[in-house]
């Protein structure tokens, strides 16, 4: 048996969806989480009658008329994949805005059973409804749910009436007003249509309901609001609330469990290494260094991630992030952008791939596909190695670095939005409504679970793609093209192979093989960058507190080993943040964009944006600092101007066509 | 012989992590075609 879970966005419908399938698909306090359809069993606790089942959730939707593509699955849903239940899902405190999607939902051949979800605000709000006479005029089971709870939760109820409703199938009938069905089929207006189940549905929801306003509740959440979705305060708020969870992450506590877990790794390194000593030097170097050290680089920084991704899920779920959105939308109006866009954003600082998925909840094509292009710039997980070592490596205060990098990354979206509006000419703008979820204390739980999985997407690909490109790294770097072992590093193949790019990369600061190397394989994996610094510097671990000391930030063994100034390991950093992401990501690109044309200017879009950022920070920083430009300026300044040169030509080329 | 089982191990590991990165591919791409969302998150 197939049951679809469809309701508004936020109304819970993952929650219920991971509750009953045992899933831990991401969910968020807040409207454009899912996108796309999901399909699992239910779990042996809800069963009925040893009946098999099959739950779908799908993206949360206003109405059945699709207008944006991620509403056109749920749509889709419906009308080919013949679901046998549907499991219409109300928000308890929303019931008049809810019911709209409802009355359509009433006029397919489909069974709908109606779980009011989120039970436990109706109590707090004071909200009472009348379940018996919903069940008598709508003509279908209507159940009483909480999806937070794992038990007394209605589910199993729920469940029980999907199995009845299953063995004694009959039609479902569309509401009636004045003895008038409200059936599309027969209606052909629809703006009548509309009129007619909005009057239905304000008369329904007077006669089912009881609301006292709960005027303390409502007033502490708007007192909230007033500060935290200010114009100017909220986004001082958004920033001290980013460092903090930078400070807690990546010096408060994070360190305290990267000492415990690299410890425990060397412990294995070592042991490994000892094994292995009287073995051929080279067989057990591509081991112990190669894989083990390249692993155990990239796996040191795990714990700074957790954390980290611990306490933005708890910003997500009490609701804050929410005004996040609403803080950001009338700047990116200003800019070309959705206000919408802030969403994928705000999902692309855990990883791009989601992120640039989310775009498609923007109608506007070109606003969003400058969404889905502009999505990569936000710092993401893989990326958190990189800026940790960093920061920390060369900078006294790391979290403010850190910081900034997130701020630097809204300002360059900022940019780079303003430069594709010109070039596209294209200076529609959209109106954003967001429904501002309640305040609420965050599910630690959750947020545990969140974290827990994302640290095992981590794990995952530091086992897999990482370990793999370390491999070969170990190896280009051992062995020259006649395959005899290096004398000196610089004749090894991976030197010969990344000479070319690191030229490329003098205007930068960088300009060294080993850098070069770095940042190629970084388009693998934006953690290779960590693994690859770690094989070709022979450091087999960052993080070790006794001999590096990165956490007190005294780190002159690590400065010497890179041989670059502070200045240059940051326009590394910003490099490697701002040029194209991972390969994952740039096929999630391609298929969001939609167009090889857009592809090929988004990756040469990113590689420009990235290089002049680069460019920028070390060549005016060296001017700030030593009095003279940094070395590269000529050539790197040539290459910059004729990419500049071209935009500028793109936007008066458009320009003159559109005349 | 400790060679051996040293060049048996690094094998091991690395027909592993390949296998574990096509499995993981085949499956986005399983996923792609029923429009399944995959855990993708990072």
């Amino acid at each position: 048996m197939k049951i679809g879970l469809i309701g508004n966005p936020n109304s819970g419908k993952t929650t219920m969806f991971n509750e009953l399938t045992g899933s831990f698909e991401h969910i968020g306090n807040w409207h454009g989480v899912t996108v796309s359809e999901k399909k699992a069993p239910l779990i042996t606790k809800y069963k009925q009658r040893k009946m098999d089942m099959d739950i779908v959730d799908l993206p949360g939707t206003y109405s059945l008329d699709p207008y944006t593509s991620e509403e056109n699955v749920t749509s889709d849903f419906i009308k080919k994949a013949n679901p046998d239940i549907i499991i219409n899902i109300i928000e308890s405190t929303n019931l008049e805005r809810s019911l709209f999607l409802t009355t359509q939902l009433l006029e397919l051949d489909i069974p709908v059973i109606i779980a009011i979800n989120k039970v436990d605000q109706l109590e707090k709000h004071n909200v009472k409804i009348d379940i018996v006479k919903m069940t008598s005029v709508l003509n279908c089971p209507v159940i009483f749910t909480s999806s937070l709870k794992k038990n007394n939760n209605g589910l199993d109820k729920l469940i029980l009436e999907c199995v009845m409703t299953s063995r004694f199938k009959k039609g479902q009938r569309p509401v009636s007003i004045d003895g008038i069905d409200i059936n599309a089929n027969e209606i052909k207006s629809y703006s009548n249509i509309d009129k007619l189940r909005h009057r239905f549905i304000k008369d329904f929801v007077y006669d089912i309901q009881s609301k006292k306003l709960n005027d303390k509740v409502m007033r502490l959440q708007n007192k909230l609001d007033s500060v935290l979705a200010h114009k100017w305060l909220g986004l001082v708020i958004f920033v001290i609330i980013i460092y903090l969870v930078f400070y807690i992450s990546q010096v408060l506590i994070g360190p305290f469990f990267v000492e415990l877990l690299v410890g425990f790794l060397e412990n294995i390194q070592n042991s490994i290494a000892n094994i292995f000593s009287q073995a051929n030097p080279l067989l057990s170097s591509l081991l112990v260094d190669g894989i083990i050290g390249g692993v155990i680089a990239v796996m040191g920084f795990l714990p700074l991630i957790m954390i980290m991704f611990y306490l933005m899920a708890l910003l997500e779920d009490c609701g804050y992030m929410a005004r996040v959105a609403v803080v950001m939308d009338r700047y990116f109006k200003k800019i070309g952008l959705s206000g919408r866009s802030i969403i994928p954003m705000i999902i692309g600082t855990a990883c791009s791939i989601p992120g640039i998925m989310s775009s498609r909840t923007i109608k506007d094509q070109r606003q969003r596909r400058t969404t889905a292009m502009l999505t990569p710039f936000m710092p993401c997980g893989a990326k958190l190695p990189v800026i940790a070592l960093f920061s920390a490596t060369f900078f006294s205060n790391n979290a403010l670095v850190a910081t900034s990098m997130y701020f630097l990354a809204i300002i360059i979206i900022a940019i780079s939005a303003i430069i594709i509006r010109k070039i596209t000419h294209d200076n529609s703008k959209s109106y954003f409504i967001l429904e501002l979820p309640d305040y609420r204390i965050p599910n630690f739980r959750r947020a545990f679970r969140s974290m827990l999985n994302r640290a095992w997407s981590f794990i995952k690909k530091a086992t897999t793609i990482i370990l793999l490109s370390n491999t070969i790294i170990q190896i280009l770097q051992t062995y020259t093209f006649n395959l005899s072992q290096v004398v000196s590093p610089e004749d090894s193949m991976l030197a010969i192979i990344a000479h070319p790019v690191a030229i490329l990369l003098i205007p930068l600061g960088f300009g060294t093989w080993q850098f070069a190397s770095a940042s190629i394989t970084g388009f693998i994996a934006k953690e290779n960058v960590v693994g690859t610094l770690a094989v070709v510097f022979s450091i087999t671990n960052f993080i070790d507190l006794d001999n590096m000391q990165l956490a007190t930030n005294s780190t002159t063994v690590i400065q010497e080993t890179f041989g670059i100034s502070s200045l240059a390991a940051l326009s590394f950093l910003v490099f490697n943040l701002f040029t194209p992401p991972c390969f994952a990501a740039i096929g999630a690109l391609r298929s969001e964009l939609g167009s090889s044309k857009w592809l090929l200017g988004a990756i040469a879009f990113q590689f420009y944006i990235g290089y002049t950022s680069a460019f920028l920070i070390y060549q005016l920083g060296s001017l700030l600092i030593y009095g003279a430009f940094g070395a590269g300026f000529i050539y790197g300044f040539i290459l910059i101007f004729i990419a500049t040169m071209y935009i500028g030509y793109l936007i008066n080329f458009k320009k003159e066509s559109n005349d | 012989m400790i060679n051996l089982i040293l060049v048996l191990i690094i094998f091991m590991i690395i027909s592993i992590a390949i296998h574990a990165l096509i499995k993981e591919k085949q499956k986005n791409q399983a996923c792609a075609c029923c429009r399944h969302k995959c855990d993708v998150d990072a």
